[in-house]
């Protein structure tokens, strides 16, 4: 039984009248529950509209988004953010924390818009700020910590209140080889551990070789899918070769070949 | 695209952020305007009042042009450093500093030009509606006709061109543009946890709270020296009341941990601290502009209301008449008559009596109460003329004591009355011991201040004093005296001062009614320039800060906050900005209105609600419009 189920997924930029385009053409992707899946394709592939799409933030053309028996497609502007909200955790490739709060705060955050009591959000936070090794800085500011960290804050707080489905969107793309390996494990922790259902788009073979699995997306349309065996340098390898066959804007590959 | 074409559109497309500027530009050009072609109207020389008005507004226009050199160079100023980040970008197209320099000119002059094209536009479609407004309020009969003269023209136009020049020019010497490589780096500086210091915090609140102190028990001779502490105290307490004291409250709010984790407190309160330090300048700014603009109004609408109470607080009888030192009684009796005749032709109510009096000099040990010049009155004059006005009078006083009437305001608070004083009757000096209260008589030249004696006192000392000394006060009561104001002045002109003074709430009246008149239409103009001037910079704040904003409350919507929380979280930030300067601008000119309460017999209250709840209502309709320019731009990002 799919956790997240997309149905004919279609979304066209552009007014009626003007320069239309197509960046996803019916599209069908089914996510298990528990399952950490990665999104690559080439620049202009739809893979930042699809997960936008499935994240909720955007609204299709014409298909059906459903996420554990709701049908996301259907609800209201602000149903939507209240959905958002309980069942959706995101990580941006720009942290998305908010400078005026410290880290803690930043990671409460949904806490306090779901109204939760102050000392159960407390022993919260100090549960997942452990998890991910970031518990001595709850009181620092945005400003003060390095880029692996404020991802890892921004993990945290995607955890924080449980959700069912969490959206990663390049969550390696401003970070060094270090912080990258650092946050992908952390999302491989807790894919592990807590069985957290987990979307990714990226770039970046070795963050998507975390994966169980990864869809390669082409001009809005599935190119391919390839699963993870027991070997996650086998798979990265895998990756890569997909990648060459898909094409596409070269630049946005790694010119380094193993 | 040519280089003039290029600024022409920066100007065109950036509409939206310089209407408020541009707005508020035009109305200093129109009042300016209006006030100029007053000033070089053929047909106010004419009038005797030429020199008293042309001073006024000459002053006024003055005030309107430094107010807007400032606000002009305040506005260029943070309007032209906020696209930094375009000079930026421009400078990588490789810009040089001096086209750079052309190009901001040019904007600026394009903006000048207009505002002064528009304001000229606009003060000559007002200009009939002011001459008669104006022509009203000065009493002119016959209202001075549409003129636009071409020297108010030039004038306005030379003096504001000058302006916007200048102060571009001032503003384009100083700006630093950044460099390319900060530019691309985008803004580093990241919003540090603001600071404050508990000191500055209770120093500003104890020279607020003290300033409100000195104001609050002022009168009207300790506000003299009383004003400029004031000013003193309230200007720093202000402004260290908004960097420093907000910060320490909205901290303090933060320390309450189920305060700050409820709902969207955290956001509210956490961003609060931040907008408040980075608006700090601006909310002292605009509550200073604010505060100015309330009280000057308030002032100036309040002794206009007050007038008539004012008169009849100095001017306790509606006419008296008191004869000259020289006069023969017979010669003041057919001024009498004239002046009583006159008014029967006239169709004026009065009643009337008639008091003697002795005009002596005083004795006393204290130098203020020596050889002071005074009119004694015995008991029963004094209580005819009280009955005439259907006041109770005092008592008699007894043998060997007097009343003494002093001048309201004047000298009941300069002068500590002495309780023994010498009256110089002929040769002989005899000491009553005093009473004394506020003076229900009208004050005359060279005497201000009354004593009441007993009959029997009176006739000894009418034995003992000179014939001359006598005098012969005729007093009349009129109800409704302020009605026939101009036609009582007109008979009271015609008497012949060498014969009778003559002292009436007419006159009085009709001085105060005049000079007020002069005050208030030469303030008022001034007061609601400082308020529009407040009201489009934080205009202008809201529309600089919108882009930072729109970024934050994405980042927001993204982990799911509903487009209604957003709205009310938006919403109550931008009335914060808005009210908060204009409740404590509020508060600041109450104080001042209590002063001047001190001061007043009238009630400012009323005039000051007035003021009050005027100045709100454009301020809140200012506050609607740019809360939904705020929350449209909102939604569409979401």
């Amino acid at each position: 039984m799919p956790i997240l189920t997309a149905a004919n997924l279609t979304k066209i930029y552009g007014s009626q009248r003007g320069v239309q385009h197509e960046a996803l053409h019916q599209f069908h992707l089914a996510v298990g529950k528990g399952e950490f899946i990665g999104i690559m394709g080439p620049s202009g592939s739809g893979k930042t509209t699809l997960l936008n799409l499935l994240s909720t933030i955007d609204s299709p053309t014409s298909g059906t988004v459903t996420i554990d028996q709701t049908t996301v497609t259907n609800l209201s502007r602000n149903k939507l953010a209240a959905f958002r909200r309980k069942e959706t955790g995101f990580i941006f490739q720009d942290y998305n924390l908010l400078e005026t709060l410290t880290i803690g705060e930043n990671i409460m955050l949904p806490l306090t818009l779901n109204k939760w009591k102050v000392n159960e959000m407390k022993e919260r936070l100090q549960l997942v700020t452990e998890q991910l090794g970031i518990a001595e800085l709850v009181d620092k500011r945005i400003f003060e910590v390095s880029g692996g960290q404020l991802q890892r804050a921004a993990i945290a707080r995607a955890i924080i209140h449980e959700p069912t489905v969490i959206y990663a969107d390049e969550p390696t793309g401003n970070l060094d080889s270090k912080a990258s390996r650092q946050v992908m494990e952390a999302l491989q922790f807790l894919h592990q551990e807590k069985k957290t259902t987990t979307i990714m788009v990226t770039h970046d073979p070795f963050a998507a070789s975390f994966c169980g699995r990864v869809i390669f997306i082409k001009d809005g349309k599935l190119f391919n899918e390839i699963h993870k065996g027991d070997n996650r340098q086998r798979f990265f390898q895998d990756i890569l070769n997909v990648q060459s066959i898909l094409g596409g804007n070269t630049d946005d590959f790694q010119t380094v070949r193993f | 695209m040519t280089f003039r074409q290029f600024a022409f559109n920066n100007v065109k497309r950036n509409t939206r952020a310089y209407v408020s500027y541009f707005l508020s530009c035009m109305f200093a050009v129109t009042v300016f305007f209006m006030y100029a072609v007053v000033i070089f109207h053929p047909a106010i020389r004419n009038y005797e009042f030429h020199d008293v008005v042309q001073s006024g507004i000459i002053a006024s226009e003055v005030m309107i042009y430094i107010f807007s050199f400032l606000f002009v160079l305040y506005s260029t100023g943070t309007f032209i450093k906020s696209r930094k980040k375009e000079y930026g970008l421009l400078t990588t197209l490789g810009i040089k500093k001096s086209q750079l320099n052309r190009l901001l000119i040019l904007e600026n002059t394009i903006i000048g030009l207009t505002s002064i094209l528009a304001g000229i536009a606009v003060g000559a479609l007002l200009t009939k509606l002011f001459l008669m407004v104006f022509s009203a309020v000065l009493g002119i009969d016959d209202i001075l006709p549409f003129h636009l003269s071409w020297r108010a023209i030039g004038l306005t136009v030379l003096l504001f061109f000058i302006m916007f020049e200048l102060n571009t020019l001032a503003v384009v010497w100083t700006l630093r543009t950044k460099s390319v490589m900060e530019v691309f780096r985008g803004s580093l500086e990241s919003r540090r946890t603001p600071k404050f210091s508990w000191i500055l915090s209770t120093l500003a609140l104890g020279a607020v709270v003290y300033a409100y102190y000195l104001a609050y028990t002022a009168d009207l001779i300790s506000i003299m020296w009383r004003m400029f502490p004031i000013l003193a105290l309230i200007i720093p307490g202000t402004y260290f009341l908004f960097t420093q004291l907000s910060i320490a409250t909205t901290n303090l709010l933060k320390r309450n941990k189920s305060l700050l984790y409820r709902n969207l407190n955290l956001l509210t309160i956490s961003d609060l601290s931040y907008k408040l330090k980075e608006n700090a300048r601006i909310l002292f700014i605009v509550t200073i502009l604010s505060a100015v603009a309330f009280t000057s109004s308030g002032v100036l609408f309040g002794l206009l209301r007050g007038v008539e109470a004012e008169t009849l607080r100095f001017t306790p009888q509606a006419v008296s008449l008191l004869s000259n030192e020289n006069a023969k009684l017979e010669e003041f009796e057919s001024v009498v008559t004239d002046v009583e005749t006159q008014f029967k032709e006239q169709f004026i109510p009065y009643e009337s009596t008639l008091a003697t009096a002795i005009r002596t000099e005083t004795e006393s040990t204290l130098s203020n109460w020596d050889k002071t010049p005074v009119l004694v009155y015995g008991y029963s004059d004094y209580q005819q003329m009280m009955d005439l006005k259907g006041v109770e009078a005092k008592a008699e006083p007894q043998y060997g004591k007097g009343i003494l009437f002093v001048q309201d305001l004047i000298d009941s608070y300069t002068k500590s009355i002495p309780e023994v004083i010498g009256v110089k009757t002929g040769q002989t000096t005899t000491n009553l011991s005093l009473d004394w209260e506020v003076s229900p008589l009208n004050s005359s030249i060279g005497t201000n201040v009354q004593l009441i004696v007993s009959d029997e006192q009176y006739k000894q000392f009418k034995q003992e004093a000179e014939t001359s000394s006598i005098r012969y006060n005729y007093v009349m009561d009129i109800p409704n005296s302020l009605n026939y104001a101009t036609k009582t002045e007109n008979v009271l002109n015609q008497v012949n001062p060498e014969i009778a003074f003559t002292d009436s709430q007419a006159d009085f009246y009709l001085m105060m009614r005049q000079s007020m008149s002069y005050l208030f239409f030469f303030g008022i103009f001034i007061s609601v320039l400082f308020f529009l001037a407040a009201g489009s910079i934080l205009y202008f704040r809201m529309y600089q800060g919108i882009d930072k904003d729109l970024k934050h409350y994405y980042s927001l919507y993204r982990i799911g906050l509903t487009s209604k929380e957003m709205r009310k979280i938006a919403s109550r930030q931008v009335a914060l900005l808005f009210f908060l300067p204009f409740s404590v601008a509020a508060v600041h000119a109450g104080f001042a209105f209590k002063a001047l309460q001190n001061i007043l017999v009238s009630n400012v209250l009323i005039p000051s609600i007035f003021v009050y709840s005027l100045y709100f209502a454009v301020h809140f309709i200012n506050f609607i419009i740019i809360r939904n320019i705020y929350t449209t731009k909102l939604n569409k990002v979401m």
